[in-house]
């Protein structure tokens, strides 16, 4: 079903915009009580078939409608264009004052309807009883024009704002004489603002006013768009323009042919419209670091030409600011690109309108820009901060970070092909200085002015080395005096202790025990000279023995005496029998090594 | 006897290493987590507070300057990394950022160019703060005791000569070091250097608020403090002027 009516309305607006059909009304905005007025609908291209005409019940209809068809044909540049259209005229004539309003008429033509907007007719109270059409006073000659009939006005739509508020002014003049035209027009010159003329009609149009309760016919001349550029009361200078004003001859009254045939003649009068004062005030203070002058309302949006790009190829980075106030004044915003991005100057299309005395529309800022390195990147969001009228304070708008895509550019990367040497190196720039950063590990914590060095610590520590070195010293000193002591004693005794065994070998000997003989002379001698050289049995061996004798300066011959003789010790015992010879003569020569010892060691 | 040295030894550590070692832990993360947050008041705060709280370190000294210098307090940030560089004299960071910090601040002041010589010998216990120096110290010295025991009861009469050789010069060593802990502290206990934080200080010719003034200086501006009068400091600049200002408009480092 809504498909269904969607579609007929498609076509319906189809129909409608071929036809180009319209139905209009025409009525003066104002009228005076008793004023006689033409009401006019009017339906271009259209085939009426029903017309249907609204209340009127606050006006007295004195004629109409009266129907008539009017059929036009243009030729412009060698194009044709007709046009035909049907009209409905009423004179009606206001009878009480007030505002009142002319309701819808429709008209339907090819089964379609079609409808004027309501009007709404003030009524003032009219000056002469006598019913004609607009009160043209056409003034006597030589009678003065006073600056109430003809006048010069400069409005402006707002006489407070702030530096780049918007503000329209508008130059219209006023007259309820009949101006047949204007010379030496001096339009006004807005020094302190950046104007634009946005209406600059090449005909006067006529409009019907109501000022202080007389009905003055009105032409806009020019309307502005300003844009104050400086603070403070800014005064626009008075316009200038010379009236022709037709009046009619005093000569009346000699024939009926001269009172029914005016005759007139043309007056000059200079109307100068009065200077205004604007007041524009400073912009509060507190502007953000992107402010660059923006005022009104905007909206900011970012966007890539292309979101993968080769390295060294451009791309294009668009940011449209979209919005209304002194958007044509807008300067470009900073773009923060990555690194190794080159950017160049923003190219600028402004896309703004004029709209009821602000700017709207968008500005686009293209900026090219050549990536150098290939990777992933991200543009950060682009700021633009502008003052708000409406909510009076500064705000920043922000775009969407943008993502580029670069990729390794082809030239280089030709695989196989032979390398070209290019000098692609260069120093590496600083982009900005900063401190280095905080330190995050948690550090060792002291005790805020407390030292080591000089603390009771540090003294107990240095007196504790000490201490336990003298300790040690003590320690060692004592075991080292008792280790001699015991050397000395041994030392002593080992003369002693031999011949003892020496004696015993030689009982065991006359006892013939052959094996205990042996072995206790060889006791004898291992202990002696264990003895004399401070070592324990476990250190004994013939090298050892050999070594620590030579070191103490005795002969070859004694040591080799020595270890012989206990070699044959050795030897004996587990050798067959010598004999009784033999065996003394061994005894023998253990007591002469013995003693030989004694006096080498001594 | 032995368990009551040891109680007498550990009191005497654990009074010098700081006590509450958490509490400064979890501030410090905050802190770091506010400042890498670009929150500089609250991680001030923080860092502050641990300050306060009677530990230190050079790295708290070192953020509080970072902080400090994100919040464009030139002469403070100056301040507090000349406090970390006492702590910690050989710091690159820390003199880093001390530079830029300087860089910031108003007065541009020549220093008197000294003898490189002189600097080395003046400087050499900057290479380390006077603790660490201390620690040494004790470990050379004990190194140098042992060699002296070997000396003393080894055998062997060439191994003796050598340690006792060894055992004199890691003496000098623990001497040396021993000396460097001490002059290390002197410096950074010494009440000597100071940053001007008034944003303008005039110097005066007498200790007198009717002095005639001899030059003007700013906010961050190292100066050397010769003596204190009353509530007036004499103080020397980088480049060897000297004259007076008011105490409460300087900071000293220590």
């Amino acid at each position: 079903m809504k498909r269904i009516i969607l579609l007929i309305w498609t076509v319906l607006s189809l129909v409608q915009a071929n036809a180009q059909g319209q139905f209009t009304v025409e009525v003066p905005n104002v009228v005076a009580t008793g004023e006689r007025f033409r009401l006019v609908f009017t339906a271009t291209n259209l085939e009426p078939e029903s017309f249907n005409p609204p209340e009127m019940e606050n006006f007295m209809v004195l004629a109409g409608p009266t129907t008539s068809t009017m059929n036009r044909m243009e030729y412009i540049n060698g194009r044709r264009t007709q046009s035909r259209s049907v009209s409905y005229t009423y004179i009606l004539e206001a009878v009480t004052t007030g505002k009142f309003t002319i309701g819808e008429a429709s008209v339907v033509s090819d089964k379609v309807t079609y409808r004027t907007q309501s009007v709404t007719i003030e009524v003032i109270q009219g000056t002469s009883s006598q019913g004609g059409a607009v009160r043209q006073q056409d003034p006597v000659a030589g009678a003065e024009i006073s600056d109430q009939d003809v006048f010069l006005r400069l409005d402006v739509s707002k006489r407070r704002v702030v530096k780049g508020e918007p503000l329209t002014a508008t130059l219209k003049l006023y007259t309820r004489v009949n101006v047949s035209g204007a010379e030496d027009i001096r339009f006004p010159t807005f020094n302190g603002f950046w104007s634009q003329e946005v209406y600059a009609p090449q005909q006067i149009d006529w409009q019907r006013e109501n000022v202080n309760g007389e009905i003055y016919q009105v032409a806009t001349l020019r309307r502005y768009v300003l844009l104050p550029q400086q603070a403070g009361s800014i005064k626009i200078d008075p316009s200038e323009i010379v009236c022709v004003i037709q009046v009619r001859n005093t000569r009346r009254g000699q024939s009926l042919l001269d009172e029914f045939f005016d005759s007139y003649q043309t007056v000059r009068k200079r109307v100068i419209a009065p200077a205004v004062t604007v007041n524009v005030s400073e912009l509060p203070a507190g502007a953000p670091g992107t402010f660059k002058g923006a005022v009104g309302k905007f909206a900011i949006s970012a966007g890539l030409g292309k979101d993968s790009v080769k390295a060294h190829d451009a791309v294009s980075v668009y940011v449209t600011i979209t919005g209304e106030g002194n958007i044509n004044l807008l300067e470009a915003p900073r773009v923060t690109l990555p690194p190794d991005f080159e950017v160049y100057d923003a190219k600028i299309t402004d896309n703004s309108r004029n709209t009821g005395g602000t700017f709207s529309g968008s500005k686009t800022f293209e900026y090219p820009v050549i990536p150098r390195s290939h990777g992933d990147f991200t543009i950060d969001p682009v700021e633009f901060s502008y003052y708000d009228i409406e909510n009076k304070q500064y705000k920043t708008i922000r775009s969407e970070p943008l993502k580029l895509k670069v990729e390794r550019s082809t030239d280089l990367a030709a695989p196989g092909g032979t390398y070209t040497p290019e000098n692609r190196r260069r120093a590496v720039e600083s982009l900005s200085r900063d401190i280095r950063y905080i330190k995050t590990a948690s550090p060792s914590w002291r005790s805020t002015g407390k030292y080591l060095t000089g603390s009771v610590l540090y003294f107990v520590i240095l007196f504790m080395i000490f201490a336990v070195t003298g300790v040690v010293y003590v320690v060692m000193n004592k075991r080292r005096e008792h280790m001699n002591d015991v050397i000395r004693v041994r030392n002593s005794k080992a003369n002693k202790i031999a011949r003892t065994r020496l004696k015993a070998a030689g009982v065991l000997l006359k006892q013939k025990l052959f094996e205990a003989y042996y072995e206790e002379l060889h006791r004898a001698l291992w202990g002696y000279i264990a003895d004399k050289l401070g070592l324990s049995q476990a250190e004994c061996s013939r090298e050892r023995i050999s070594e620590l004798l030579r070191k103490r300066n005795v002969e070859t011959e004694t040591i080799s005496n020595f270890t012989d003789i206990i070699d044959s010790c050795e030897y004996a015992r587990y050798a067959p029998d010598p004999g009784q010879l033999e065996k003394e003569r061994i005894f023998d020569m253990a007591v002469k090594a013995i003693s030989n010892m004694e006096q080498a060691l001594k | 006897m032995k368990k009551i040295l040891f109680l007498i030894v550990f009191g005497l550590v654990s009074s010098f290493t700081a006590e509450a070692r958490e509490i400064p832990d979890s501030l410090w993360n905050e802190a770091n987590a506010f400042y890498a947050g670009e929150q500089y008041q609250d991680a001030l705060d923080r860092y502050l507070e641990i300050e306060n709280s009677g530990v230190e370190s050079a790295d708290l000294y070192y953020n509080i300057g970072n902080t400090y210098f994100k919040m464009r307090y030139m002469a403070y940030a100056v301040l507090y990394y000349e406090k970390a560089l006492r702590l910690s004299p050989n710091d690159p960071d820390i003199a880093y950022n001390l530079e830029i910090a300087r860089e910031q601040c108003i007065d541009r002041i020549e220093p008197v160019p000294t003898f490189f010589v002189a600097d080395w010998i003046r400087e050499s216990h900057q290479i380390m703060s006077s603790d660490k120096w201390a620690v040494l110290s004790v470990g050379i010295l004990l190194l140098a005791i042992l060699f002296f025991m070997l000396f003393l009861f080894a055998r062997g009469v060439r191994f003796r000569k050598a340690a006792f050789i060894l055992s004199l010069v890691i003496f000098l060593f623990a001497l040396t070091t021993t000396v460097f802990a001490w002059q290390a502290k002197n410096q950074a206990t010494r009440k000597d250097i100071a940053i001007v934080l008034a944003a303008v200080s005039p110097v005066k010719a007498a200790p007198d608020i009717q002095g005639k003034d001899l030059l003007v200086i700013h906010e961050g501006t190292r100066v050397r403090v010769l003596e204190e009068m009353g509530s007036w400091a004499r103080i020397e600049l980088e480049d060897g002027r000297q004259g007076w200002v008011a105490l409460n408009e300087i900071v000293f480092v220590y």
